[in-house]
Parts: structure tokens; C-alpha cells; sequence
């Protein structure tokens, strides 16, 4: 086999290497993208990764084929083409070509494959972005509120086939930050109507706190039970009892004699 | 054979440039037309020369076979050219009270063959010298007689005096690897024709190479390696031709135009120095080769289009 195709071969793998962390760092810069955006939008900021994916599926999918890494230098890829499509055969001209083919390729620099200026701002550029999006979750700072647009948004539509009020509890569900099953539950309930046969009930809504008083517009009778009569006695509410331990008692006894001593 | 090819290909841009210069020394300027001419000659093929009179087309041709050190021989083509002018013929001879007939080798039998004014011989003549294009033998009588080689054949043809002429039909154009177009000379390149050729004695040429380093040339010539993408893009061209969306042309090129685009091509890359065949080889000499084999509607010609501008325009579409 003619050298110039293992020299191929290893110019290739390290071009695809330089190719995947360019890629890898564009699909970087695209999450902190989207995280500031979620972010100022009030949605959950885990969904910046996904614009990256479809982003990193396509670029790993569309590999670079044997010649791409030398699209820069079309001479030099003619030739290296040339030579590799013809790699089985042996004659003059061939060998002659194969050798010129290595040594064209021997003076290739790895480091001409990498986007110098391009990966240089994507760094810089995801560097700012992280530092915004982090400043911005610190902040509280929102451009709007996302989660109230879309559900307003899907109380206008009519197009849907779902019935609203699911549509609407489904993109609820799915924008609201995670909670307890238990909690998500409307305490209130349906609203329903109770009925108490023969009874008026006077109903008082306060504005604000949402303050509510209810009561019968019936006069209220109060009535109370007379307790019987008791002699009055007072009598003390509690009774100290001492419970000094029996070791104690001695000391006790003898820090009052001293001062009793003392105070005559 | 390989030591020679080897010795030949070290010293192939030499050789070229040697050719070149020696060239230059008797023919001014025309330095494309000579260029296509030994593309011709590499590829083992034939060349038709469309040009006016007086354009030294004779004069290049003699002086290439003279560089090259192989006989030469001009065939002047008139209405009343015979076949056996061109192939040659039996003549009796007396050996010793016998008589014995003995076939006398035409002009055909040569290495170089310029065939001036093709179009004005009768389309049996014609046919004589195509046959020996195309098979590089003779047949008189029942013996075949292998013409020897390179066997290259120059034929001319004047585009103007189309009275009383037969113009080649197009199944014999295409037996012609390269249609090469003359023009006259710039204003400079006549003034040197004029001080060459109107003073004193000009200058000889001297042989460069021989009938085995032209044998070897053309054996390297075919070792040329083409990448798959560019052999692709020539297929590509010459199919382009016979496509039905092409309003402009009546018949498209055949796989042979496909074949002679790649060795000019080929060609071409070993003349300029090169090891392999690139695009650019390919969208040179697509004119040269194409022209004569495509055919234009009516309407196109009457609009004033021309082969090669038609071309041109499907090396546009496809770059």
C-alpha cells in the first residue's frame, strides 16, 4: 500500500477530532443560549438543552467524508483524490503521484483544521452566557412570563380537538416546576352548589384577602347552662409539692437554718 | 520498456519544454494549436484543423514530424483523390520475365499524415483514409498490412470555398479525438511571421525525440491517474449533451467524446507537468473535443449558436 494512505488516514482522524469539539462547544454555546432565554422567560432552564440536540445529532451525523478535511486547498485535493482513487494500480506515473501525495500531506498542520476565530468567539461567546444566565436567575430578573402567555394563548385558540381546560391543565402541568402530587390538587374542589333547605344565610366577601363570612340571618339565640351553686371557697389552683430528693434534703435544710442564723 | 518509460517520465518536462522551443524557432505564436496537436498525438489519436488558408498549418505539422524524427507524408485531397492515392496499389513488375505484382505502399504509410483539405476529396477516398484511422491497417486485395505506429493523421479543412466540397459526415467527425480551430495571427505575431519568412534563410529544427520516446509518452500518458469525482464531472459533461432538457442540440455526444475527454485530459496534465488529471484539464479541452461531435436544431444555428458556445454554457450549469 502507497504511504500516503495511512498519512491520509491519520490527517483524517485528527481532523474529525478538531471537527467534534467544534462541535461539541457549538452545541455548548446553544444550551447557554437557550438557558438565558428560558431564563428571562420564566420557563425551567433544563429545557436549553434541547435546540442543542437536534444541532449535535445533525453535525455528528453529517460526518466529514475521506477528502472534506482538504476542502480548504482544492489543488491539494484533486491530487490527494486523484491518488487515493487509484491507489491499487502500480505504474510510473502513479508512484510518482503517491510520493508527491505524502509529502503534500506531511506539510498539512493539524492545527489549520481548527476555526481559530470561530471557536475562539463560541468560548468567549458561552462564557458571557453562562455568566448572563446566571446573573439573571440570580436577579429574578423576566422579560415576561412565559407559563401565563402560553396559557392564555391556548384559551384563545379553537382550533384544538382537546377539550380547554385539559389542554390547558396539561401545558400546566408540563411548565409548572415539579411539586407534591398531593399539593397540585385543587383543595377546593369542584365548585358546587349546597343548598340547606329553609335556611338564609347572609354571605360576606371582602375584597383582597378574599375574607368570606357566612352566617344565618336568622336572630341568634344563645343560651347557656346555669351551673349549680357552690359554696366559695378559695382554694389554691395548684399545690406545690415539693419533690426533693432524699441526699438533697440535708442540704436543703441546713442553707435555710444558716439563714435564719444570719437574718437574726 | 519500463527503464525507458521511467528515463522518459524524469525527463518528461525536458522533453516538452525542448519541443516547445525548437517549435518556436519556425512556427510563430499558435502555441495552443500546437499544444492540442500533440495532446492528439499523446493520446494516440487524430486531429482535424479547421482554418483558412495561409495559416501554416502544413508547415506545423511537417516541422513536428521532423522533430520527432518519423516519416511524414501529405496527402493534398482533391475531388479526383482515388482510394488506392491514399492506401496504395498493385503494380506489375518485371522480375527477370516475370511479371509479378507488387503492392506500392500509399502515403498512408507513414507516422505522420497530413491530410490537406479533407473536405474537398469524394466520400470514397474519404472513407480510405477513415478506415485506416480507425482499424491503423490497409487492406488491398485479400492482404491486410498493419500500418506502423504512432499513426497519427492530421487532416485540415477550409472553412470558406464550401462549393464542390463534401463535408465529413458527423459518424466520421467522430473519429477525430480533437477538432482544433485556427485563427489568424495577432498584430506582433505577423510582423515576426513577415521578418521570418520574407528575410533570410530561417532557422532548422533539430530532433528532440524518436518514434520509442513518442511510444513511451503515450504509454505514460494513459497511466495518468484520474480521481473519481473529475471522471465523474467528464461523464457528466458529455452526457449533458444527449440530455432531452438541452433545447439546443439535435444529437448529443457518444461514449467515445467520453473516452477522448479523459486521455486529453490526460494529456493535457502530463504536457503541463502534472501527475494527475484535474477539473480544469477536463473544461479545457471539453471544446476541442465536443465541438464536432454535437449536432445543433436548426433553430439554433439559425440563431447564430454555436457548439462551443453551448458548451460553455454546460460547464457553467455544472460548476
Amino acid at each position: 500500500m502507497y504511504l500516503f494512505v495511512e498519512k491520509l488516514k491519520e490527517t483524517r482522524w485528527a481532523y474529525s477530532r478538531i471537527k467534534a469539539f467544534e462541535t461539541l462547544l457549538g452545541g455548548i454555546t446553544i444550551i447557554f443560549a437557550s438557558t438565558l432565554v428560558l431564563t428571562l422567560l420564566s420557563l425551567p432552564p433544563m429545557f436549553g438543552i434541547l435546540p442543542a440536540i437536534p444541532f449535535l445529532l445533525f453535525r455528528f451525523y453529517r460526518r466529514a467524508d475521506m477528502f472534506s478535511v482538504l476542502d480548504r486547498d482544492e489543488n491539494l485535493k484533486e491530487r490527494i483524490r486523484a491518488a487515493y482513487d487509484n491507489r491499487e494500480k502500480d505504474s510510473i506515473v502513479m508512484r510518482h503521484l503517491s510520493s508527491d501525495a505524502f509529502a503534500r500531506l506531511d506539510g498539512v498542520r493539524f492545527s489549520s483544521f481548527m476555526e481559530k476565530r470561530l471557536t475562539v468567539t463560541r468560548v468567549l461567546l458561552s462564557i458571557l452566557l453562562a455568566f448572563a444566565a446566571l446573573a439573571v436567575a440570580l436577579a429574578n430578573v423576566q422579560l415576561l412570563d412565559a407559563r401565563e402567555e402560553l396559557a392564555n394563548a391556548i384559551e384563545q385558540a379553537e382550533d384544538f380537538s382537546m377539550d380547554k381546560g385539559e389542554l390547558k391543565k396539561f401545558v400546566g402541568n408540563l411548565i409548572k416546576p415539579p411539586q407534591n402530587n398531593e399539593e397540585e390538587k385543587d383543595i377546593f374542589g369542584k365548585p358546587s352548589v349546597a343548598e340547606l333547605p329553609g335556611e338564609k344565610l347572609k354571605l360576606d366577601l371582602y375584597l383582597g384577602g378574599g375574607e368570606m363570612n357566612l352566617r344565618e340571618t336568622k336572630p341568634r339565640r344563645e343560651t347557656f347552662a346555669q351551673t349549680p351553686e357552690l359554696p366559695i371557697a378559695a382554694m389554691p389552683s395548684a399545690t406545690y409539692e415539693e419533690d426533693i430528693p432524699e441526699k438533697h434534703e440535708k442540704v436543703v435544710k441546713k442553707y435555710f437554718e444558716e439563714v435564719a442564723k444570719v437574718s437574726q | 520498456m519500463k527503464n525507458i518509460d521511467e528515463q522518459v517520465y524524469k525527463e518528461v518536462g525536458k522533453t516538452f519544454g525542448l519541443l516547445f522551443s525548437e517549435l518556436e524557432k519556425v512556427i510563430v505564436g499558435q502555441r495552443d494549436v500546437i499544444e492540442k496537436v500533440l495532446i492528439a498525438l499523446l493520446c494516440d489519436g487524430h486531429a482535424l484543423i479547421e482554418g483558412y488558408p495561409g495559416l501554416g498549418k502544413t508547415m506545423m505539422v511537417r516541422t513536428l514530424s521532423m522533430m520527432m524524427d518519423m516519416k511524414f507524408s501529405r496527402i493534398q485531397c482533391t475531388p479526383d483523390l482515388m482510394p488506392s492515392d491514399i492506401t496504395g496499389t498493385y503494380v506489375i513488375e518485371d522480375h527477370g520475365g516475370k511479371k509479378i505484382f507488387r503492392f506500392e505502399k500509399g502515403p498512408v504509410f507513414a507516422n505522420i499524415i497530413l491530410a490537406d483539405e479533407i473536405n474537398r476529396a469524394t466520400p470514397k477516398a474519404q472513407s480510405a483514409l477513415l478506415e485506416s484511422m480507425q482499424e491503423t491497417q490497409v487492406t488491398a486485395g485479400s492482404t491486410t498490412y498493419k500500418l506502423d505506429r504512432p499513426f497519427f493523421v492530421l487532416a485540415t479543412q477550409n472553412p470558406i470555398e464550401m462549393e464542390g466540397t463534401y463535408p465529413l459526415p458527423e459518424a466520421q467527425l467522430d473519429r477525430f479525438l480533437l477538432k482544433i480551430l485556427v485563427n489568424y495571427p495577432t498584430l506582433e505575431e505577423e510582423s515576426k511571421i513577415v521578418e521570418r519568412f520574407a528575410g533570410e534563410a530561417h532557422e532548422e529544427v533539430r530532433k528532440v525525440i524518436d518514434r520509442e520516446t513518442l511510444l513511451s509518452l503515450q504509454r505514460l500518458t494513459r497511466q495518468v491517474p484520474i480521481g473519481g469525482d473529475v471522471k465523474e464531472y467528464a461523464l457528466k459533461l458529455v452526457t449533458s449533451t444527449r440530455a432531452k432538457e438541452n433545447a439546443d442540440i439535435e444529437y448529443g455526444a457518444s461514449p467515445r467524446a467520453s473516452i477522448g475527454l479523459v486521455m486529453a485530459a490526460k494529456a493535457r496534465a502530463l504536457l503541463g507537468g502534472r501527475n494527475f488529471v484535474s477539473r480544469e484539464d477536463i473544461n479545457a479541452m471539453a471544446p476541442h473535443v465536443l465541438r464536432h461531435r454535437i449536432i445543433l436544431t436548426f433553430d439554433s444555428e439559425r440563431k447564430g449558436i454555436t457548439q462551443d458556445k453551448v458548451v460553455e454554457d454546460i460547464i457553467k450549469k455544472l460548476t
